[in-house]
């Protein structure tokens, strides 16, 4: 898809000859970057962080993904019967996905650190380099923004005719650049209060933000789209719309389809009013060096002037509450820090446990097509089917203990087999106790908090049981499976052990299933919650004496 | 400065990986605050003895003591009095100095206030104090491998093993480090150095050991080792590793590309 994107631009080369730009250096460099990003699957749509696949055909990968989100957006522009209304919350939509994939994948172009050691020592010019930088984002921008938006322009064609689908391309592009400026205040803003090393972690967290809310998105918004509010949406009545300039664009369609009316006028007044104010901002607020500063923050990797680090207070104070001094402190302090600042190990984890809260709010409040809120709730309190959520918790821990032994920098556990440890079932309770307290009682905590407010202090033996049950199961899966040091292994290491972690899991479901069935005798499930905390915490002194880890790879 | 009794013992040690025998019966003896510059070409077999000597491969054959402590029945009691920095050690850029450090003593069960105190003065002596609560990410290479130098001193080690510990480190840096060693060494510290820098070795080693191909070639002091016409030790070395015919390789290097 690149390439032909590519190719359409080489057609302006007498434009960039006349620039002063080296066309023969910006073609070799922009089709080797674009053969790069043939082999690596775009950051967001194409996988949730897990494991980056690559291959030859990742680009038709990565445009039939588009082309799911572009479906989407069309089920946004479809599903609202009010025409208008529906395509301009599509565009608005579609607006919106373009400058999320903005944010995620451009940052990585435009703070690309190989081309320093690549490229800049090589006879290239700065304005050929930047172009290629500049032309690099529009060739992906130009491949997504088409891919997402073929659904909905090929059913406009057949449904009002080709002038509408014209129309709809231009309303779309206008769209585009909406997002292209909604992303440039962005950076600007950016510039302007952070400094240079701040604005990379504020990305980072965006693009974490943006991963959940796209996970969020596919699951929430075709339920969503079966609100009877959503049914009723006009846009001359809803001022909210009004205020979204990604809305707009859809006058022009609609003087097409539609003909023209004082809405259609006033949108269409908008949206041409809109790329004059954007220029205006832009250049009044983004003056000179933009582009410049933006070169200087891919360069500031070294010499950054990193905030002191006062973090961690909480880990500190826990690991000495909870931990033995020694190997299980210092892991518990390893895994707590990692965990909290390893920006890709975030990226890795946040999907794994978004799961839950999700879930928890879909089992309370999403189930049922029919059945009103107060049905569903009424429900619920007679089936306890709400005890299943807090099984799911423990399931999303067994996924968080298989990542906290993978690392990109698994050399670096080094230190832990020089380190003369007795036991190193010390160790691995450590790093439990760390990821049992910020993944999983966390969650626990707060589900307990809202359950006591909805079902009543009854629940609490419930939250209690499903606990010690998650613990116990833990620290099976840590004996059996889970026998390495914390960030001790490669990232694409395979063990057999998933195999066993499916299997807790599905038992996990079996005691969930359980436990519903004698949810309201009281007396049973607080005798049983108490037993199995004890024989958690007997688990866990029983972890520490043991040697579970295998010595194999330190030959390596 | 040497006493009667040697605080590592090796006798015949060997070590295969299959089929390739990397170690042929070594026979080493290092006595208490000695510099021993451990030498070799590539793949003689200079890591797999650290590796053995550091408790981190017990599956070889023959015998290795350390202190009194044989290195396969008491590993937890060698590791603990070795202080050891591998090549190319790798460590995690998100913690701070202070917490990689705090880290690496509580491996080694130190008491919190001595970690504390030990990592503090570490730094400071480093040039690293200002920046102790900086997460590592920005760091030079230089002040990374200080970092690992710290985390392997910061138990008082009674012996230190130290595997290029000086990549990466600027001139002033290389100094300073020369002069720790031979620091430690007063401090009755035993040091075991393996390098490629044979100028460096030369200059903080009492005694050299040169392995090639699984063998020790070589055992002496610097002069001891000069036993022909050769100056240095780096002309030492290429007569006992073969290393003179690297210069007509290098005279095809320059034909290739004429």
């Amino acid at each position: 898809m690149g390439k032909i994107t590519l190719r359409f631009l080489i057609l302006f080369t007498p434009v960039f000859k006349r620039m002063g730009l080296d066309v023969r250096q910006l073609k070799l460099i922009l089709s080797v970057k674009l053969t790069c990003d043939d082999r690596t699957v775009s950051q967001l749509f194409g996988s949730t962080g897990h494991k980056r696949k690559s291959g030859k055909y990742m680009s038709f990968f990565a445009f039939f993904m588009h082309l799911v989100v572009g479906l989407m957006v069309m089920m946004v522009a479809l599903v609202i019967p009010d025409r208008l209304t529906g395509f301009g919350l599509g565009i608005a939509t579609y607006s919106f996905l373009l400058a999320v994939f903005l944010i995620n994948d451009f940052s990585s172009i435009l703070f690309d650190t190989k081309d320093q050691y690549i490229i800049l020592p090589k006879p290239v010019s700065d304005s050929t380099f930047m172009a290629v930088r500049i032309l690099h984002m529009a060739v992906k921008l130009l491949n997504v923004a088409f891919a997402v938006s073929l659904p909905l322009v090929i059913y406009s064609g057949f449904e009002y005719g080709v002038l509408a689908l014209l129309a709809l391309v231009f309303s779309l592009f206008l769209a585009c650049l909406v997002a292209l400026f909604g992303v440039s205040l962005f950076y600007l803003l950016a510039l302007r209060w952070l400094p240079l090393s701040q604005i990379k972690r504020a990305i980072a967290y965006i693009q974490i933000f943006l991963s959940l809310l796209i996970l969020a998105g596919y699951m929430v918004v075709p339920r969503l789209l079966k609100i009877d509010a959503l049914q009723d949406l006009t846009i001359a009545e809803e001022w909210w719309l009004w205020v979204l300039p990604s809305v707009w664009p859809v006058g022009w369609f609609e003087m097409v389809v539609g003909g023209l009316n004082s809405t259609t006028l006033a949108l269409l007044f908008l949206s041409i009013l809109f790329p004059f104010l954007a220029v205006f901002f832009v250049r009044f607020f983004l003056a000179k060096g933009f582009m410049d500063k933006i070169f200087a923050m891919g360069q500031a990797e070294v010499n950054v002037n990193e905030k002191k680090h006062k973090s961690g207070i909480w880990g500190k104070r826990l690991a000495l509450a909870l931990t033995r001094k020694g190997p299980e402190e210092a892991a518990f302090l390893h895994v707590w820090y990692m965990t909290g600042r390893s920006q890709k190990l975030k990226m890795q984890l946040y999907p794994t446990l978004v799961y839950v809260p999700l879930y928890f709010v879909f089992i309370f409040f999403m189930r049922g097509e029919e059945a009103t809120l107060a049905e569903q709730y009424a429900n619920l309190m007679e089936t306890g089917r709400y005890i299943v959520v807090f099984y799911l918790a423990s399931i999303s821990l067994f996924g968080v203990l298989q990542l906290i032994t993978r690392s990109e920098v698994y050399k670096a556990a080094w230190m832990y087999y020089v380190a003369p440890i007795k036991k190193d079932g010390e160790v691995i309770s450590g790093a439990l106790k760390a990821v049992i307290i910020k993944y999983y009682l966390s969650f626990m905590l707060l589900f307990a908090i809202v359950s006591v407010f909805m079902f009543g202090v009854s629940v609490v033996n419930d939250v209690l049981l499903a606990t010690s049950l998650g613990l116990i199961l833990t620290i099976v899966l840590a004996l059996f499976a889970i026998r390495d040091y914390p960030f001790s292994l490669p990232e694409k290491a395979t063990n057999n052990r998933s195999l066993l972690t499916g299997l807790v899991a599905g038992f996990m479901f079996l005691l969930a299933f359980l436990h519903v069935q004698i949810y309201k005798m009281e007396n049973l499930v607080w005798g049983a919650a108490i037993a199995l905390t004890l024989i958690a915490w007997l688990m866990f002194v029983y972890l520490k004496r043991e040697n579970l880890v295998n010595a194999e790879q330190v030959e390596e | 400065m040497e006493e009667n009794k040697p605080i590592v013992r090796i006798r015949n040690l060997k070590k295969s990986y299959g089929h390739k025998q990397v170690l042929k019966g070594i026979n080493l003896d290092i006595y208490p605050g000695q510099v021993i510059g451990y030498i070799g070409p590539n793949g003689a077999g200079k890591s797999t003895t650290v590796k053995i000597l550091t408790g981190l491969i017990s599956d070889f054959e023959g015998e290795v003591e350390v202190g009194t402590y044989d290195v396969r029945v008491d590993t937890l009691a060698v590791k603990s009095l070795i202080g050891y920095v591998p090549e190319h050690a790798e460590l995690y850029d998100v913690l701070t100095p202070m917490e990689y450090l705090d880290f690496a003593g509580k491996l080694y069960g130190q008491d919190d206030m001595l970690i504390e105190s030990r990592a503090t003065s570490l730094l400071k002596a480093f040039g690293l104090f200002d920046v102790k609560d900086d997460r590592m990410e920005s760091f030079s290479k230089g002040m990374r491998q200080k970092v690992l130098l710290a985390s392997g001193l910061i138990h008082n080690p009674q012996i230190i093993v130290l595997d290029e510990p000086l990549s990466g480190l600027d001139a002033n840096a290389v100094i300073l480090v020369k002069e720790m060693i031979a620091l430690l060494a007063k401090e009755g510290k035993t040091i075991f150095y393996c390098s490629h820098m044979m100028d460096i070795v030369e200059k903080v080693s009492d005694r050299i050991v040169l392995i090639v191909n699984g063998e020790i070639v070589a055992n002496g002091t610097i002069d001891e080792l000069k036993t022909g016409d050769e100056k240095t030790l780096e002309e030492v070395f290429a007569k006992l590793t073969l290393g003179d015919t690297e210069a007509a390789k290098a005279l095809d290097i320059i034909q290739a590309i004429r």
